[in-house]
């Protein structure tokens, strides 16, 4: 009992960090002058989560971040594209964790299908109107390229903290 | 398994990276071809003073740009999205600003006070040009 409540305690610090983040980077957004493509330094603390717990804490502190983020800082219409592409970055991260991957093969695989889902989840909600399937390809490139750079930085960033703070003392009693 | 040791740069992350790129690379190239066919390939705008022509573009651009003939005539044109039209003139009638948009090969806007036309050529549907 005194283990779960540490537990929990540490993981609503991460959660706070992570949304935190994320309300940063909205403030001040890093454009690389791709529409949608972000640094996505949330996934940073997501990838704590996940190295420093497990799959079962980080998707827990994946989706209650998009909930929060929807509720504060965006419409909940959004909350479908990003709930989906939170959901189906945090299931591939799992997978690619447990094959012959490091930290930074997970991370950059998380960053572009979390790009990639959201593009897919807007085509679906909203249609195809208005885009060609050339752009859609394009973009499509764009998004995995930028996602997989994203990925390695957040990836360094996230085993530099792993490195420093030490998993007993976060996961431990 | 040593925790550390998942924290360093893999082989099969290098592997990951490579296929990333390669795919991102195919889908890139398709993309641009598939633009090219999309685009009706090489339609271009060109516009005539008096049968003299005073402007190339092709029709993919972004452009505004004032297009200026005899007594302070001047006819502002636009193109954007595929399309061209006379965004504003300051001719009597205003005809050419009246017809709006064209964006199909051998259509074309006349601006007669100006002695001006504009005129879509190029592109696989130009039948005006096989004519010519
Ligand atoms: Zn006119």
């Amino acid at each position: 009992m005194h283990w779960q409540g540490k537990k929990m305690a540490r993981l609503s610090l991460l959660l706070a960090v992570a949304v935190l983040l994320g309300y940063v980077e909205a403030v001040i957004p890093v454009s690389v002058g791709v529409p949608g493509v972000k640094l996505g330094l949330a996934n940073c603390a997501l990838l704590f989560v996940l190295y420093a717990f497990g799959p079962a804490e980080a998707a827990l502190v994946s989706v209650l971040r998009t909930l929060i983020i929807a509720l504060l800082f965006t419409n909940l219409p959004m909350l479908i594209y990003s709930l989906s592409g939170a959901l189906m970055s945090i299931l591939l991260m799992s997978l690619i964790k447990r094959g012959p991957f490091s930290i930074y093969g997970v991370s950059a695989a998380g960053g572009m299908t979390h790009n990639l889902t959201q593009l897919l989840a807007a085509l679906i909600v909203a249609g195809l109107t208005g885009s060609t399937p050339s752009f859609l390809l394009t973009y499509a490139s764009l998004l995995i390229l930028c996602g997989m750079v994203a990925g390695f930085v957040n990836a360094f960033l996230a085993s530099v903290l792993l490195q420093r703070i030490s998993p007993e003392a976060l996961s431990g009693n | 398994m040593n925790p550390t040791e998942e924290l360093k740069f893999k082989r099969a992350d290098g592997m990951l990276a490579a296929a990333l790129l390669l795919a991102a690379a195919v889908l890139f190239t398709l993309g641009g071809f598939l633009q090219q066919s999309e685009a009706g390939s090489d339609k271009r705008v060109r516009v005539y003073r008096d049968g003299e022509e005073v402007l190339d573009a092709a029709i993919t651009e972004e452009l505004n740009t004032p297009v200026f003939s005899e007594d302070d005539g001047e006819n502002i044109i636009s193109i954007r999205d595929g399309k061209v039209c006379v965004e504003s003139a300051n001719c009597p009638g205003q005809d050419c600003v009246k017809m709006g948009w064209i964006s199909q090969p051998g259509e074309e806007i006349i601006c007669l006070p100006h002695k001006l036309v504009i005129r879509i050529e190029g592109g696989e549907g130009d039948v005006d040009a096989l004519a010519r």
